[in-house]
């Protein structure tokens, strides 16, 4: 065992420098992703001023329209306008002037008028020429005035329910889940950094040959070698975990941070057994290196870790559900998606045992390489 | 004398090649044992046969009196193996290497301390104990693959050509190291292709070839065993044809051959050849030169018994 972190040791500068890369990656995407963009976000409320001389069904109505999300104030001064406008306090105004409904059912241009303050709520203007259009459509059924306008302010509180997601489509979530999602990249990477010359130098022909001779059996031999890997893994999650604590302590309730955990161990199982497969597959350190990358950044990119499933192509879709962090991330997007852990713990169970299933088959598959290598 | 190793109607085959043919050896205690053939002549397999590393067809081992499996880790406890590859771990430094070497055999940290100590003032790896693989040169990394394969004081020690690619003064020191270990009480099997070597330190030798055994004995033994006893070379400017059969017609001269000024002629056994070839040119009025004396060595009975022609090798 003393042994195995001796070789780990020689491959801690390589990983560690995927580590901190990475970690900080993490932490700068987490942090950047949480002020920006996803805790800053409200829906913006406007405050117009807005002077009814018409007092018709169609202006109460547009009224009525306008505040609905909007902070409406009718205590109009034309003398104070200019005044509230240079201070910020209203960013918009809308005169509706005597006459303008019997010119709007004529078809008639004008009646009222608009003014933004800021370019930035220009918007404002779309959204009362949707509001209009919407009234002509229901006066092209036949309704009256009244009805028109009813029923275009019924439709407006249907509304549909919003998913705010960045640039990239991820969905914005607590910091916490990039923690767990960028784990199914960091894991195999660097295990495969680390165990992968723990395999070279044990199963290296030479190196198997002459243990082989030695008065150790093969049992205790192996007993020694996977305690040491076993340990090396543990102590790579536990530090994870810790830190995930340290960074995110707040962020995580009992039960996300203990599922997020347990998926994560499983990962760290099916990462470990990749790594040892690959560690017997591939000789030398470069060849590990491009292994790690092409395994680690293969899988993150088609599992959804870096580019949201959402984004990429059936077809690499329904491939990635033969690779293990598909699963695990989908385990993930439940955790931070879901008010009740319970309503869907047995999906989330299901997919655990998915991830276990392949950590075994992978291990499998190693064993059966092993016992090739075996024989001289 | 007990018998240390036992090989009896051993054969392994890989496919259709069949590397060892009916092997039968025995190799007391005590004994620098050679095993001797050309590349391919089937040596490392027997090696690898003898230490459970490989199965085997047919036939059976016995390694100090008992079977020899691949779990009978009492008796590989008692074997000290130096593989014709160099099987250190490059991520541990010279010290680190034979400690863990020494670890699948002996569990007791001091007694291993001390053991590993041993073994690097053995083969003279003092200045480089912190060193790795990598910054050592040929010769000190076979000399640290020998410690690592004698610093637990095994009784058997099995070395598989362990001085391929090293310069002579680390050649030198192996073959010390080994007589060295041989006269502290070890039994030693030594494979090898290069015969001065097994001829300056082998007690008894087996010449092997195309899986079989095709030879076994003393030096001496062996080269009985061949028709050339005296190589006698004698440098004579001119030699006339009746001087030549003349020659070849003298009691226990074998042949004569006469290649720009020199005449090699080799002799069967008997007494005094040299001087009766010198008085024969004498009684010729045959003017000569140098006179060169050999007696066989190890080469010329391995050549005579495995013949001349090229070997493919085949691993």
């Amino acid at each position: 065992m003393k042994t195995v972190f001796k070789i780990a040791k020689k491959a801690l500068p390589a990983a560690s420098i995927y580590f901190c890369i990475f970690c900080g990656l993490m932490i700068a995407f987490t942090f950047l992703a949480g002020k920006d963009q996803e805790k800053n976000f409200q829906a913006t409320k406007l405050d117009i001023l807005l002077e009814d001389k018409d007092n018709s069904v169609l202006s109460e109505a547009l009224t009525e329209y306008l505040g609905k999300e909007n902070e409406v104030s009718e205590d109009f001064n034309r003398e104070l306008v200019s005044e509230l406008i240079f201070n910020g306090v209203s960013d918009y105004v809308v005169y509706i002037e005597d006459g303008f409904e019997e010119k709007f059912l004529s078809g008639e241009q004008g009646g009222l008028e608009r003014q933004s303050i800021r370019a930035n709520v220009a918007f404002l203007d779309e959204k009362i020429e949707l509001f209009f259009r919407y009234v002509r459509a229901e006066l092209a059924l036949g309704k009256t005035t009244e009805e028109a306008c009813k029923a275009v302010l019924l439709n407006c509180e249907k509304q549909a329910k919003t998913v705010v997601t960045s640039d990239k489509g991820q969905s914005m979530l607590s910091p916490g889940y990039y923690f767990f999602t960028y784990i199914s990249y960091i894991l195999p990477a660097i295990l495969i950094m680390v165990l992968g010359p723990i395999m070279n130098a044990y199963y290296k022909k030479e190196i198997k040959m002459r243990t082989d001779c030695g008065k150790l059996s093969t049992r205790k031999q192996n007993i020694a070698i996977v305690s040491g890997i076993a340990a090396v893994a543990m102590m790579l999650w536990g530090l994870l975990m810790i830190m995930g604590v340290c960074i995110y302590g707040r962020d995580f309730t009992v039960s996300t941070y203990l599922c997020g955990m347990f998926n994560s161990f499983l990962f760290l199982l099916v990462s470990v057994a990749i790594s040892v497969l690959i560690g017997v597959l591939v000789r030398g350190g470069d060849a590990l290196n491009g292994a790690s990358n092409l395994i680690g950044m293969g899988m993150a990119f088609m599992c959804g870790v870096f580019v949201p499933s959402e984004m990429l192509p059936d077809g690499v879709n329904k491939f990635a559900e033969f690779l293990p962090a598909s699963w695990y991330m989908k385990n993930v997007r439940m955790l931070y998606e879901t008010d009740n852990m319970a309503d869907v713990i047995g999906e989330y169970l299901g997919n655990c045992g998915v991830i276990a299933i392949f950590a075994v088959a992978i291990f499998c598959i190693f064993l059966v390489f092993v016992k090739r290598k075996r024989v001289v | 004398m007990n018998t240390v190793v036992k090989i009896e109607n051993l054969v392994k085959r890989y496919k259709e090649l069949v590397a060892v043919d009916h092997m039968n050896l025995a190799i007391e205690q005590g004994e620098i044992f050679g095993l001797l053939g050309p590349n391919g002549s089937g040596k490392s397999t027997i090696i690898n046969c003898l230490l459970s590393l490989t199965s085997y067809d047919k036939g059976e081992i016995t390694v100090f009196g008992e079977k020899m499996r691949a779990d009978n880790y009492s008796v590989k406890g008692r074997i000290g193996v130096v593989l014709q590859n160099v099987a250190v771990f490059d991520e541990l430094t010279v010290y680190e290497n034979i400690d863990y070497f020494c670890s699948l055999y002996i569990k007791d940290k001091a007694k291993r301390k001390e053991l590993v100590k041993e073994a690097i003032a053995f083969v003279g790896l003092e200045d480089f104990v912190k060193f790795y693989p990598k910054k050592l040169s040929g010769g000190l990394l076979r000399r640290l693959n020998i410690a690592c394969g004698i610093a637990h004081k095994p009784e058997l020690i099995i070395f598989d050509e362990p001085t391929v690619a090293v310069d002579p003064q680390s050649r030198n020191k192996i073959l010390e190291g080994i007589q060295e270990l041989n006269r502290q009480g070890a039994t030693v099997i030594y494979t090898s292709h290069y015969m001065e070597e097994v001829e300056q330190i082998c007690s008894r030798i087996a010449i092997i070839d195309k899986g079989q055994l095709v030879a076994t004995g003393t030096k001496e033994e062996l080269k009985s065993m061949i028709q050339t006893g005296e190589t006698i070379r004698v440098e004579v400017p001119e030699m006339t044809d009746e001087v030549l059969f003349g020659l070849e017609k003298l009691s226990h001269v074998l042949s004569v051959e006469y290649n720009e000024g020199l005449a090699t002629i080799k002799c069967s056994g008997g007494r005094h050849n040299v001087l009766h070839v010198l008085e024969y040119l004498n009684n010729t009025e045959t003017s000569f030169g140098r006179v060169f004396a050999e007696q066989p060595t190890l080469n010329d009975v391995f050549l005579e018994i495995t013949g001349k022609e090229l070997r493919d090798e085949v691993q």
